[in-house]
């Protein structure tokens, strides 16, 4: 890993980063409407207004920004409320983890840590189960492709009062790289971790489960790298930073162990290095060099650390690392010919055998 | 004359700001430090003009100054249904 100084983009991380520490100030000559736009993208405008590290004149915005954000919580907070007491009353055991479960865990205040929408995680063996519970509450499935191997997740959203909106995003595997799919499964996060009792400010009839710290780090790592490999938010960065900073030397040598039984040490050294390199996390010397010696050694997940290969390397990485001959065919398959009723949406037209031609153009560019 | 939240509005504290949530519409409205101080008194059963007097006191400002805005406030909560007569 090189972080290069003198890029555009190096130099913009580092200013913005910068805001989110006292004493970081906004370069001069940047106008508000970039800013804001920079800010919003990495997931850090409340963060850095807390700070008070913004121009005064853009205190009038995170005012009402805040307020809106305090409100929408609050809607989705009751609303996770009653999904996770819904699970519980059925004997579903779902563990509520990403964002949500880092802004009710870890962030001083929710309406810090922004998402798009709320990740619960549930064994294969529920998802009949909890999919009824979620139709029950008022639910809709989005639009998204399905099928046994390429897809490990379903989203179901529902408008909650005024313009706010839910999603859930409901796994029944951690990720849907083949590569990271068992990387977790909901009983061992469940197992190693912890329990919200409340939200919004009233006891859950039943606590709602989140990970532990460590295998936040390590999901976090996986989610930066295996999801999203184009690009590096802040807010996920941030994440990493606030989640060894409540590390214990336990908690290091716990992460230090399952990110190499997981072979995960490349990807989770990257994660660090990067949240050192731009938010001065602090680092346990002896776990660093303990994850260090083992990502040298051959980790199939290192493949994410090039950032600049294309999608049929990762891809392929993906098809290789799938466990016997059928699981592969049937990946295949579904990624190349998913459902007439799917491709028709997703290329927008009435007639299949179009839409299949459409996305196999598509997809040709994407990968070449 | 006392006041509490109606049964649909929900506060949260933010710093020493706060903002009323009608959870039925999902309209919410930011109160600064000074409408976050009547609140919490008028959620400790206390009246308006007892709010008043230590908002005067804490910010040392004229009691009617603070008395007529809290009174303005008041008005523009009970209108949007956010709070009702105790």
């Amino acid at each position: 890993m090189s972080f290069n100084a003198n890029t555009a983009e190096e130099k913009d991380l580092k200013a913005l980063a910068g805001l989110l520490f006292n004493g970081g100030q906004a370069e001069p000559t940047i106008s508000d409407k970039t800013l804001l736009a920079k800010l919003e993208y990495h997931g850090i405008s409340l963060l850095a207004a807390e700070q008070q590290t913004l121009p005064a004149e853009l205190e009038g915005h995170f005012a009402q920004l805040k307020a809106m954000m305090v409100a929408n919580d609050k809607l989705k907070q009751i609303e996770l409320a009653s999904l996770f007491d819904g699970f519980n009353d059925q004997g579903v055991n779902a563990v509520l983890f990403k964002g949500s479960a880092l802004a009710y865990s870890l962030y001083p205040k929710p309406w810090l840590r922004p998402r798009s929408d709320s990740d619960v995680i549930i064994a294969a063996k529920d998802k009949i189960a909890a999919d009824a519970i979620l139709q029950q509450l008022g639910y809709q499935t989005l639009f998204a492709i399905q099928g046994k191997y390429v897809s490990y997740q379903s989203t179901y959203g529902k408008a909650l009062a005024g313009k706010s909106f839910i999603n859930i995003d409901l796994h029944w595997q951690i990720n849907n790289r083949q590569m990271f799919c068992q990387t977790f499964t909901a009983e061992e996060l469940a197992s190693n971790g912890a329990k919200l009792t409340q939200l919004a400010g009233t006891p859950l009839r039943s606590s709602a489960a989140i990970p532990s710290y460590v295998d936040s780090v390590l999901i976090a790592s996986v989610h930066r790298l295996g999801h999203h490999h184009t690009e590096e938010r802040l807010a996920w960065l941030y994440d990493i930073h606030l989640l060894v900073g409540c590390f214990t030397e336990l908690d290091w040598a716990q992460l230090t162990h399952r990110a190499k039984s997981k072979q995960l040490c490349a990807i989770t050294l990257d994660a660090l290095r990067t949240a050192q390199h731009y938010l001065s996390t602090e680092l346990d010397a002896n776990a660093m060099s303990q994850i260090e010696a083992s990502a040298s050694q051959f980790e199939a997940s290192a493949i994410f650390l090039n950032r600049q290969l294309s999608e049929r390397h990762y891809f392929w990485a993906d098809l290789k690392s799938m466990p016997d001959l059928k699981s592969k065919l049937g990946f295949l398959r579904e990624s190349t010919l998913p459902s007439p009723e799917y491709v028709r949406q997703q290329m927008n037209t009435r007639w299949a055998s179009i839409a299949y031609i459409k996305r196999l153009l598509r997809g040709l560019r994407r990968v070449f | 004359m006392k006041y509490q939240l109606a049964d649909h509005v929900s506060l949260t504290g933010v710093d020493d700001e706060a903002v009323l949530l009608d959870l039925n519409s999902g309209a919410y409205y930011g109160l600064n430090h000074v409408g976050a101080m009547l609140m919490s008194h008028l959620q400790n059963q206390q009246t308006p003009e007892f709010a008043s007097t230590a908002i005067a006191k804490q910010y040392q400002t004229p009691y009617i100054t603070v008395a007529r805005d809290i009174e303005l406030l008041l008005q523009q909560l009970l209108e949007q249904k956010l709070i009702v007569e105790r």
